[in-house]
C-alpha cells in the first residue's frame, strides 16, 4: 500500500467565506510535499482540518486506506505535527515537555528524543520562556519526531527565522528524510528550503489546489519568454498557458506553464523582433500560480 | 569531495549530483575503489533530499560506474576507472547531450544547433587568446 494520506472534496468555510473548495490530494510515503500559497489562502486552515483541530463541512479524510473519523487516537498519534505556532508551558523545562509529551505516545522514543535534543543543540534544563522562536520550534520538530510519526506535517515553520536557523533547520529535517519512511508535508511560503527537497508540489490558490504535480516534471515545463517587440506589446496576446504576464517598455515577459513546441511555435509566429526562453525557479513558478496577471 | 548543485537550476537535482560524481571521476579526484559519502552524509552536506542522492547513486550504479556494498556503502567501481579514457569520452560525450537535448528543448533545429556550438567554439577560442589561456 503506498498511499498514506489522501484527502478528498475537502471544503471548508467560515461564515459565507469559502476557504477550502474540493480540495483533494494523496501523500505517499517517504517523499516531501510542498503546502505552497500565499498567506492567507488556506494553508493552515487545510492543515488544521486534516489533524482535526477545526471540523470541516465536506469531505473525505483517509489513512492508510481507512476513513479518519478523530474518534481514536491512533490517527493523531501516527502524524508529527508542528504548528505555525507551536505552544508550550513556559515553565517547563525542555527535558521536562519531553518526558511530558512521551506519556502520550505509545512509540515514543525517549533515547531518540535526548540524541535530537543534543544534535539540535538544545539545553535539556533550559524552561521553554528562555528559548528563542528557532530554540522552540526545534523543541516542537524533537517532539514530533520522538513519536516515532509515519506523516510529519510542518506548517510554515520556517517563518520568521533568520537564514542560519533556517539552513540549520533544513538539516535537521534532511536527516530525519535519510533515517527514512516518513512522508512530509511542508507548507510554506518561502521557497528557499522548499526547492532543495521538495518532491511533489501543491499550490493553493482561492481555496483550490490548481498544481499538483511531481516537483521535476514542473521545473521542466516551466519557462519565462522575454519578447521584444517593435513598438508596444499587444495588450490580448493569447498563446495559450500564460501564468504570468508584465510588460517592460517594448518588451513583455510571460510565464508559461506547461511549456511544449507548439508553444514554442506560437512565439514564433508571432514575429516579434526576438524572444528569448529561460527556465524558471520554484520563486517564479510560485509567483506565477499565485499572483493576478498583470 | 566538492560537490556543488544549484537548486535553482534548470537540471532537475538528482541529474545534478551524477554528473558531479561523474566529473569528480573523469577528473580523478576520486580514485578507483574509493568510498564515496553515504547517502546522508551527501544530503546533508549538500543540503537536498536523501531520495535525490539515493537516485543518484542508484542510477550510477546502474550505469555501472559506482557499486554499492551492503553495509560498507558505495565505491567507484574499479573495472570502470581503468579505462578512465573511455569514462572521460562518456563524461564529454554525456555533456554534450544535456546542452544538445536542453538547446533543443527551446525548439532549435539540429543546423542551429551545430551554428551555435561553432559559434561558441570560435568565441571562446578568441577570448582564450585574449585572456592568455583564461576563459
Amino acid at each position: 500500500m503506498s498511499e498514506l494520506l489522501r484527502v478528498e472534496r475537502l471544503s471548508k468555510a467560515f461564515g459565507r467565506r469559502a476557504v477550502l473548495r474540493d480540495i483533494g490530494f494523496t501523500v505517499e510515503p517517504g517523499k516531501v510535499y510542498g503546502l505552497m500559497g500565499r498567506n492567507g489562502e488556506g494553508k493552515t486552515t487545510l492543515i488544521r482540518t486534516i489533524m482535526g483541530v477545526i471540523p470541516r463541512d465536506a469531505g473525505v479524510i483517509s489513512f492508510k486506506g481507512r476513513p479518519v473519523t478523530f474518534a481514536g487516537a491512533d490517527y493523531k498519534r501516527a502524524i508529527g505535527y508542528v504548528p505555525e505556532n507551536p505552544f508550550f508551558y513556559g515553565g517547563m523545562s525542555v527535558a521536562g515537555i519531553l518526558a511530558f509529551n512521551g506519556r502520550f505516545f505509545p512509540k515514543w522514543d525517549a533515547k531518540k528524543a535526548a540524541s535530537d535534543v543534543e544534535r539540535f543543540g538544545l539545553d535539556p534544563s533550559a524552561k521553554v520562556r528562555t528559548l528563542s522562536r528557532g530554540q522552540q520550534l526545534k523543541l516542537a520538530v524533537v517532539a514530533a519526531l520522538a513519536a516515532g510519526p509515519e506523516l510529519l506535517i510542518l506548517d510554515d515553520p520556517t517563518s520568521g527565522l533568520d537564514v542560519p536557523t533556517r539552513r540549520d533547520f533544513l538539516r535537521d529535517i534532511i536527516g530525519e528524510l535519510a533515517r527514512g519512511g516518513t512522508a512530509v508535508l511542508f507548507a510554506t511560503h518561502l521557497v528557499h528550503e522548499l526547492e532543495r527537497i521538495v518532491d511533489h508540489l501543491f499550490i493553493l490558490r482561492g481555496g483550490r489546489i490548481v498544481l499538483d504535480e511531481p516537483y521535476d516534471k514542473v521545473k521542466i515545463l516551466a519557462r519565462r519568454a522575454v519578447i521584444s517587440f517593435d513598438g508596444p506589446p499587444p495588450e490580448d496576446l493569447d498563446i495559450g498557458p500564460i501564468i504570468g504576464r508584465r510588460r517592460m517598455g517594448q518588451d513583455l515577459e510571460l510565464l508559461l506553464y506547461p511549456w511544449s513546441e507548439e508553444v514554442n511555435a506560437s512565439l514564433r509566429g508571432l514575429n516579434a523582433l526576438r524572444f528569448e526562453v529561460e527556465p524558471l525557479s520554484l520563486e517564479d513558478i510560485f509567483t506565477g500560480f499565485v499572483q493576478d496577471e498583470r | 569531495m566538492l560537490i556543488k548543485v544549484d537548486a535553482r537550476g534548470f537540471v532537475p537535482l538528482y541529474e545534478q549530483v551524477k554528473a558531479e560524481i561523474r566529473r569528480l571521476a573523469a577528473l580523478g579526484a576520486v580514485k578507483p575503489a574509493d568510498p564515496l559519502p553515504s547517502i546522508r552524509e551527501l544530503a546533508a552536506e549538500i543540503l537536498v533530499n536523501p531520495n535525490t542522492v539515493a537516485r543518484a547513486y542508484r542510477e550510477l550504479e546502474q550505469e555501472g560506474l559506482i557499486v554499492t556494498q551492503k553495509g560498507r556503502g558505495s565505491f567507484l567501481s574499479a573495472r570502470r576507472a581503468q579505462d578512465a579514457d573511455r569514462s572521460l569520452e562518456a563524461h564529454l560525450r554525456r555533456k554534450m547531450d544535456e546542452t544538445v537535448r536542453e538547446i533543443r528543448s527551446f525548439g532549435r533545429s539540429p543546423a542551429e544547433i551545430l551554428k551555435l556550438a561553432e559559434e561558441s567554439v570560435r568565441r571562446l577560442d578568441e577570448t582564450g587568446r585574449k585572456g592568455g589561456g583564461n576563459e
